[in-house]
């Protein structure tokens, strides 16, 4: 009888391990999918739930908050869904929240995300209307990946084109294939190089002279800075001006002159010697007349020398130099 | 027209089967009823079958976490490892290899045991002396296999997780908590009761087979031995026609 009580005990104990691991296990599926617990009813109208059914689960932030209780057809482009969600998030749902449908994992089960909305807003209530936002479902990433291919498919048709374009040319490949060019290249870097430190002492140099020049150093600094020597030069600058103006003056004058000697109104000595023909003549043969007649007197001159009564005193003169 | 000698011994079987099974049925909700004997084949049918369906569990657990990491690997869904496996065990494997075990264990044991009770007309006995053999012997049996079936079967699931368990943390690292989080995220009702419904089944149909070959065992000592192979050999393959038979429900039931 001991013996059959022991078994019965074990049997007792065998049988209640298995209930209590059913019971347990139902029981903590039911807790996942939201079946005990207190709760509250949202919905949001979709114009396409992408497979949601219900039963699947709702995500606030990423959270388990609940499960989507019914969906049902408002019309042909409304789909109303009410989720179950657990009265624990209550205080953290607010009437701006934001509701998509997305996916778990890539291709998992469709669940609904709960996200807040921004700016602040009272707490949702028991059957509120929150606001969604469209599906980006796959077809959706697809078309767009679609898109991407294609232009990736024509940059690569174009890069291919450009290399060939690149292997087919002799002029490109000869520079390449230029065995001289990197000496040719390495000297004209050298020389750029020394072309831009001449530049940079250059550039130094104009930095401080353009520092002398504010300092007010030099001529320039002088002519820009010192407001004496400004005043000097608009003071030159003025007396130059009267001096062509008088010049110009001088210049209208002298033209008027000529073209009265030139017209013979001018009955001054210059006018008749310029304007008169025959004045001009009769000077020319006087000239000439004058340089037979200075010929002569030479000729005179060199006899008298040569003359006796002369002759000591031309010595005497030469001596005395 | 003349059947065929083995369709006509296989409608006889059936229908002979039938009428035990409907027997049962007519036995088992009439008083009186044997508590005591009833008890005690739980206890041998249930409890001291826990050792080795614990053992097959672990290790049907572990294998099929090993076995099954590898192709997860090559399709870099490892962290899903928990749930497949757990939802295998529990939707599948579990009951079907429980319930083979049980059928291996319990039906050849029942088989011979009632064989060799006939063979020496001891259920002769009981009957002259006024005791209904059919109600003590085969009405406390196919209800201890009945009851006791699921109970070993959840044991068994829970062992085999535990052996997923060790199984995932052979090549990777995670927590209990995790794994089981993991293991009753993607568990839903429809996965689990369905599991257990059918292995009253599965018990049922061990149980029913065990005895009725044990029941009608013929030609003395050779006899018992052919009923005890039998009942493991018929009672095994009812266990995949009853499977078969359950997926099938519960796909028209919208439960898969």
């Amino acid at each position: 009888m001991g013996k059959e009580t022991g078994n019965n005990i074990k049997l007792g104990i065998f049988v209640v391990a298995g209930l209590v691991l059913l019971v347990a296990g139902l029981y903590v599926i039911g807790k996942n999918h939201s079946l005990f617990g207190s709760k509250f009813e949202l919905k949001a109208r979709f114009s396409n739930v992408s497979g949601l059914v219900a039963g699947n689960n709702i995500r606030f932030s990423g959270i388990q908050a609940g499960t989507v209780k019914s969906l049902e057809i408002i019309n042909d482009t409304t789909i109303e869904v009410i989720f179950l969600i657990d009265k624990k998030t209550r205080p953290y749902i607010r009437k701006n929240a934001v509701v998509s449908i997305g996916t778990e994992g890539l291709m998992g089960n469709k669940v609904v995300n709960i996200y807040p909305g921004k700016g602040d807003a009272p707490l949702a209530e028991e059957g509120d209307m929150l606001v969604t936002k469209p599906i980006a479902d796959m077809d959706d990433a697809m078309e767009t990946l679609y898109t991407t291919n294609d232009n990736v498919r024509r940059i690569s048709e174009q890069l291919l084109g450009t290399m060939e374009r690149i292997n087919a040319s002799p002029a490109l490949w000869g520079i390449l294939e230029d065995s001289t060019l990197p000496v040719h290249l390495r000297v004209s870097l050298v020389n750029i190089r020394k072309a831009s430190d001449d530049i940079s002492g250059a550039a130094s140099s104009l930095d401080e002279m353009i520092k002398n020049i504010e300092q007010g150093e030099g001529v320039a600094g002088i002519l820009l800075k010192d407001t004496s020597s400004r005043r000097s030069l608009a003071t030159a600058i003025q007396n130059i001006e009267n001096a062509s103006a008088e010049a110009d003056h001088l210049v209208t004058r002298l033209d008027k002159m000529v073209q009265d000697i030139e017209s013979g109104r001018d009955s001054s000595v210059a006018g008749l010697i310029l304007g008169d023909t025959s004045v001009t003549g009769s000077i020319n043969r006087s000239l000439s007349n004058i340089e037979a007649g200075t010929a002569s007197f030479s000729e005179n001159m060199e006899a008298l020398k040569h003359n006796f009564l002369f002759r000591g005193y031309f010595r005497k003169k030469e001596k005395n130099k | 027209m003349e059947l065929p000698r083995s369709l006509k011994m296989f409608l006889l079987e059936a229908g002979d089967l039938s009428a035990f099974t409907g027997r049962f049925f007519r036995e088992a909700f009439r008083p009186r009823y044997e508590w005591a004997e009833f008890i005690r084949q739980c206890f041998r049918i249930g409890y001291k079958s826990l050792p080795l369906i614990g053992i097959t569990g672990f290790i049907m657990g572990l294998v099929l976490t090993m076995q099954l990491r590898p192709s997860l690997v090559d399709y870099g869904v490892e962290a899903q490892l928990p749930a497949m496996v757990s939802l295998a065990i529990i939707r599948e494997v579990g009951p079907v290899i429980t319930a083979l075990i049980f059928a291996g264990k319990i039906g050849s044991s029942i088989g011979a045991e009632l064989g060799s009770m006939k063979v020496t007309e001891q259920i002769d006995a009981m009957e002259v002396s006024g005791t209904n053999p059919y109600k003590y012997l085969v009405v406390t049996r196919v209800a201890a296999t009945t009851l006791m079936l699921p109970i070993l079967v959840l044991l068994s699931d829970a062992i085999s997780i535990y052996g997923a368990y060790l199984g995932v943390n052979i090549k990777a690292n995670t927590s209990w908590s995790l794994f089981v989080r993991q293991v009753f995220e993607i568990l839903d009702f429809s996965d689990v009761l369905p599991a257990v419904i059918k292995t009253f089944f599965f018990g049922f149909a061990v149980g029913m087979i065990g005895c009725y070959k044990g029941y009608n065992s013929k030609k003395g000592t050779e006899g018992v031995g052919h009923s005890a192979n039998t009942a493991v050999v018929l009672s095994s393959l009812m266990i995949f026609i009853l499977d078969l038979i359950a997926v099938q429900v519960t796909d028209i039931l919208g439960l898969n």
